[in-house]
């Protein structure tokens, strides 16, 4: 950094001895004052809501029956859930779309999670890490069950979860292709569907078909380019870039970015089918999800790929 | 100024420069960490006491586990008549509701040769078909973990086990959809973490349940409160017999299995048509016809299959049945048929709808038709 440094004394000791050689002449001085340079901002903001059995997390009310949701309830209402907050900054350990610790076979789920990003358009990822995989104890039934695929059982042995849990993937865009809900100047929205969390089979495509997690791609690029491809490269009030005042198609660009100022919605569903065996009892599966945004503009290679 | 400006142009290049080498844009990264996925589990362990002639039996005892081949709710090899014996089970389901119920399978009953004085009194002797499974009586109940049988506690159906064939299975609700035998539960399942208690006796006689029941709320086991077993009117003819049977215990999950019971009704998927021919009227000028001159169909809409007279056919699909004859007496002679009972007469076929479960019979009534 000296050379920096030197380069400014030298100038500021430039200015001085031109303002000093001025003073004694008739002149006229013209300013252009308040130049600025001020750096954008790529910031993400998440929310989630959890549903879970019919059953939606409310924060502090813990777990209440969804409409149609009928007795007996699992989980209990009012028993607490965590896996609802608003748009924040996720903290370690803190705030986790998935934490279930009873699952059953025939249990299912879904998590609507909104990410949005400040003011500039960004590049997106999903990473999935697992960080746990493990059959945790071995109960009776799922040793003779494990005995019978011929795998191991037991305290640090491969857990079967991961296996067995199936994942449903969609952009949850409502009946108006984009994303017209996120506009920082209107409060209301006419897209009903827009992130109610239920997937809409005619409107919103699925990016992951009740796939396990290891066949999950992660590149929200794809998924939000796809979109276009799909409902807005056809359509002529549709704009490539992705900006359209919030309009038709805002928020799906031709080349995938996330578009700033929007706030996207994702459902993901998950789903531990009735046929599931007793191999799975007690297993745990536990994973950190991670969202990533890199800026767009100058970044034609984000996250490092070439 | 231009040295002002190379100044700038300076700083400009060794500004790209230091940006390069920290940070190559903008970028932010939120991570939810610790997201768990954990199944929960069923598993039944069991734990038994047992008393037999009102003494502790170790041998058919044990502590709470997950039963392995060997742990035998009764073994006894030298039964005699007025013999009893009293087995305290303890279910324990861990952290989950479950439904529970028990199944009891005969799987062998034999003679195992025979002495003299069961050839006496076995009359006529029955080789290789014992009768002690006719002779010891069983009754279970769902016991508060005492191992006395007490007046407010619910006797299960039970009786002996030879009223199963070999190799058939008795099973008991224990907590199922239709209802549950413990008196600190709601009808359902049980509640996760909990421990329930059956009773359960046998006596190789008369066993009286009335003596054999005691006040609520008393305590201690058999050794104090025996069940009253009268072995006085056994005869010789269970001499050397054996029985075995199999006794198993489900758990079952309840979550997303609100209907769940132990003895689903099966529900008939198919059904039975029975086609009957009957010839009343013949030409008394020609030569005698018979029910075997006449091919006999019917069809669903998949082309004729080929019946017989009074031959039950099942294990068909629900569907609309046509049941149509044809004459093979090749005699140029013809028949007037009528259709009936469940069939419906359409002239020259009968039709017939099959519903799951039914079991129908169509009538042909064959006239023959003279100039």
């Amino acid at each position: 950094m000296k050379k920096i440094l030197l380069s400014v004394a030298t100038l500021a000791a430039v200015g001085a001895i031109v303002a000093g050689g001025t003073v004694a002449f008739y002149g006229d001085v013209e300013t252009s004052t308040g130049n600025t340079f001020t750096a954008g901002s790529i910031e993400l903001k998440v929310d989630s809501t959890s549903h879970y059995n019919g059953m939606i997390c409310e924060g502090g009310a813990g777990w209440q029956p969804e409409e149609g949701t009928e007795q007996p309830y699992y989980p209990e209402q009012g028993s607490p859930c965590d896996g609802t907050w608003s748009e924040s900054n996720l903290t370690d350990g803190v705030q986790k779309f998935f934490n279930f610790s009873d699952l059953k076979p025939g249990d299912y789920g879904e998590d609507t999670i909104s990410l949005h990003v400040y003011d500039n358009d960004a590049w997106g990822q999903f990473v999935i890490t697992p960080t746990s995989d493990s059959d945790n104890t071995c109960t009776g039934p799922e040793q003779d069950a494990e005995d019978a695929n011929e795998t191991l059982c037991g305290e640090g042995e491969d857990g079967e979860m991961d296996e067995n849990l199936y994942f449903t993937g969609w952009l949850d865009q409502g009946s108006t292709p984009g994303f017209q809900c996120g506009n920082p100047n209107s409060t209301s929205c006419n897209d009903i569907y827009e992130g109610d969390n239920v997937y809409q089979e005619r409107y919103e495509g699925t990016f992951w078909d009740n796939e396990t997690i290891g066949d999950l791609t992660h590149n929200i690029g794809d998924v939000l380019a796809g979109a276009y491809g799909r409902y807005c490269a056809d359509n002529p009030s549709a704009s490539a870039d992705g900006h359209n005042d919030y309009g038709i198609c805002h928020g799906l660009a031709a080349d995938g970015r996330m578009v700033g100022s929007t706030t996207y919605y994702f459902g993901l569903a998950w789903d531990l089918p009735l046929e599931t065996g007793n191999e799975v009892q007690s297993d745990e599966y536990i994973a950190d999800l991670t969202f990533e945004v890199e800026q767009h503009r100058n970044n034609p290679n984000p996250f490092g790929d070439e | 100024m231009k040295k002002i400006l190379l100044s700038i142009a300076t700083l400009g290049i060794v500004g790209a420069v230091v940006i390069g080498g920290t940070t190559a844009i903008f970028s932010d990264t939120e991570v939810s960490t610790g997201n768990t996925f954990t199944a929960g589990a069923i598993d039944l362990q069991i734990d038994n006491e047992s008393y037999y002639n009102g003494e502790f039996n170790q041998e058919t005892s044990w502590i709470q586990k997950d039963l392995v081949e060997g742990d035998w709710f009764f073994h006894f090899e030298d039964l005699k008549p007025g013999d009893w014996g009293e087995d305290t089970i303890s279910l324990h389901v861990n952290n989950n509701d479950s439904y529970l119920c028990a199944d009891v399978t005969l799987t062998s009953n034999q003679d195992n040769g025979s002495t003299e004085p069961e050839l006496n009194d076995e009359d006529p002797y029955t080789a290789g078909e014992g009768e002690l499974a006719d002779n010891v009586h069983f009754i279970w109940w769902a016991d508060d973990g005492d191992n006395v049988l007490e007046s407010d506690e619910e006797l299960l159906p039970a009786g002996t086990l030879g009223a199963l064939g070999i190799g058939q299975t008795a099973t008991v609700p224990l907590a199922d959809a239709n209802g549950n035998i413990w008196p600190e539960d709601e009808d359902g399942p049980l509640p996760g973490d909990s421990t329930r208690y059956i009773g359960k006796a046998w006596c190789f006689g008369a066993l009286d349940v009335n003596a054999s029941t005691y006040a609520q709320d008393s305590d201690s086991g058999p050794d104090v409160r025996p069940i009253v077993c009268d072995g006085s009117q056994e005869d010789n003819s269970t001499q050397t017999d054996s029985m075995t049977a199999d006794i198993s215990f489900r758990a079952v999950q309840s979550r997303h299995n609100e209907q769940f019971v132990c003895k689903p009704e099966t529900q008939p998927t198919t059904a039975t048509l029975t086609v009957d021919k009957v010839i009343t009227i013949t030409d008394p000028n020609q030569p005698p016809v018979s029910i075997n001159d006449f091919d006999l169909f019917i069809d669903d809409g998949g082309g004729p299959v080929q019946v017989f007279d009074e031959i039950a056919v099942t294990g068909l699909n629900p569907d609309d049945y046509t049941v149509t004859e044809t004459y093979t007496g090749g005699d140029g002679r013809t028949f007037d048929a009528t259709f009936g009972i469940n069939c419906v007469d359409q002239g020259t076929f009968g039709t017939v709808t099959l519903a799951a479960g039914d079991n129908l019979t169509c009538r042909i009534i064959n006239v023959e038709t003279t100039d």
